[in-house]
């Protein structure tokens, strides 16, 4: 009993602080998670290679859609361009952020699916480019983080059995 | 694991979060197939409010009709088809539910006409406030296009032309009807 309302009492404590996480898939288009927010996640991408043809590619990041099952889809809320690629940021849904605060126990996975638009350059032999399209696909993983003494204290307990284990 | 997920799924019953509801769309998806588009209908929630999103996509695999009378699906390219370039006018659709007309909310991703020019294109998102319980229509109007011509990489004597052939009568306006029934589950 008295761990039980320990764990509501700290349960009610916890703040999420962001996401660790990952992307995956993705047709020869590399996304990385940049920066975590506990509403959003700044997504990274590398200007791609060209394709087997020797064609050019290039992202249309602007265009990128975030759809976690369940909620609406959502465009980018910002776009930076870098020599690299470009940086973007998706906010998560509203609702589901929502749910995560409200449930800081319930560490559920969140799995999104980011649609990437990447469009192909083909040249004719009068030497202008005519744009096919192709979208790409990533699967985005993300797990909650969360501050607080059950965090804390969790973190402190798993520390102290990674010690006793390496000890042995 | 991580030590926190560890502890708590041991001392409390976990609560998950909603599951995401598909509805089954009824008697659309040769209809769509025949002009290279996968349909998926959705329940979704915004800012507490419930949504039915329609999803669009171009796809390289075309139902066509089989001599038995059955509908076979086939790969665009193993056969030799040219994919048909779809102008879906996203604004003019309309979602009809007990004799009433509703267009897509202003969450939708898609607000205006927006062409699938190839199989790669990105889907197409509509969304509509979620209707009642019962059955409801969506009717969205396409415009099936002619096959562009290939990109000619190489100067050559010989004129590449579109395949017409394949278009057959699937070019022109059309209206998608889709038709689903909405239940109470989450």
């Amino acid at each position: 009993m008295v761990v039980v309302s320990a764990l509501v009492t700290g349960g009610c404590t916890e703040s999420l602080e962001g996401y660790e996480g990952s992307v995956s898939g993705g047709g020869g288009v590399s996304v990385r998670i940049a920066a975590v927010r506990p509403d959003g996640v700044t997504l990274g991408v590398s200007r791609p290679t060209a394709d087997a043809a020797g064609n050019p590619r290039y992202v249309r990041p602007y265009d990128a859609i975030l759809k976690v099952a369940g909620y609406l889809p959502q465009p980018p809320e910002g776009v930076a361009e870098s020599a690299e690629g470009f940086t973007f940021t998706m906010r998560l849904p509203a609702d589901l952020v929502k749910a995560l605060r409200a449930n800081p126990l319930d560490h559920q996975t969140i799995l999104a699916e980011l649609i990437l638009p990447v469009e192909t350059g083909i040249t004719s032999f009068a030497g202008v480019e005519h744009y096919a399209p192709r979208t790409t696909y990533h699967q985005v993983t993300l797990h909650p983080v969360y501050s607080g003494p059950l965090s804390s204290a969790a973190k402190g307990v798993g520390e102290w059995l990674r010690g006793l284990y390496a000890a042995r | 694991m991580r030590p926190v997920d560890g502890i708590a799924a041991g001392l409390i019953l976990l609560t998950g979060a909603a599951a995401a509801g598909e509805l089954s769309a009824i008697d659309v998806d040769a209809a769509a197939a025949r002009r290279n588009l996968a349909v998926k209908l959705e329940k979704v929630v915004d800012r507490g409010r419930p949504y039915l999103l329609v999803r669009l996509q171009a796809t390289d695999i075309r139902a066509v009709d089989r001599s038995d009378g059955t509908i076979d699906g086939v790969s665009l390219e193993q056969k030799g088809l040219a994919f048909l370039p779809i102008q879906v006018a996203c604004h003019r659709t309309t979602l009809l539910v007990q004799g009433q007309r509703v267009m897509p909310d202003v969450s939708s991703l898609c607000r205006d006409t927006v062409t699938l020019a190839g199989p790669g294109a990105a889907p197409l998102f509509i969304a509509f406030a979620m209707p009642a319980r019962g059955s409801a229509e969506i009717v969205i109007p396409v415009t099936v296009l002619p096959p562009a011509a290939p990109i000619q990489t190489r100067l050559s004597r010989v004129p590449v032309t579109p395949d017409a052939g394949a278009a057959g009568n699937l070019v022109g306006e059309r209206s998608l009807v889709i038709r689903t029934h909405v239940d109470d589950r989450p």
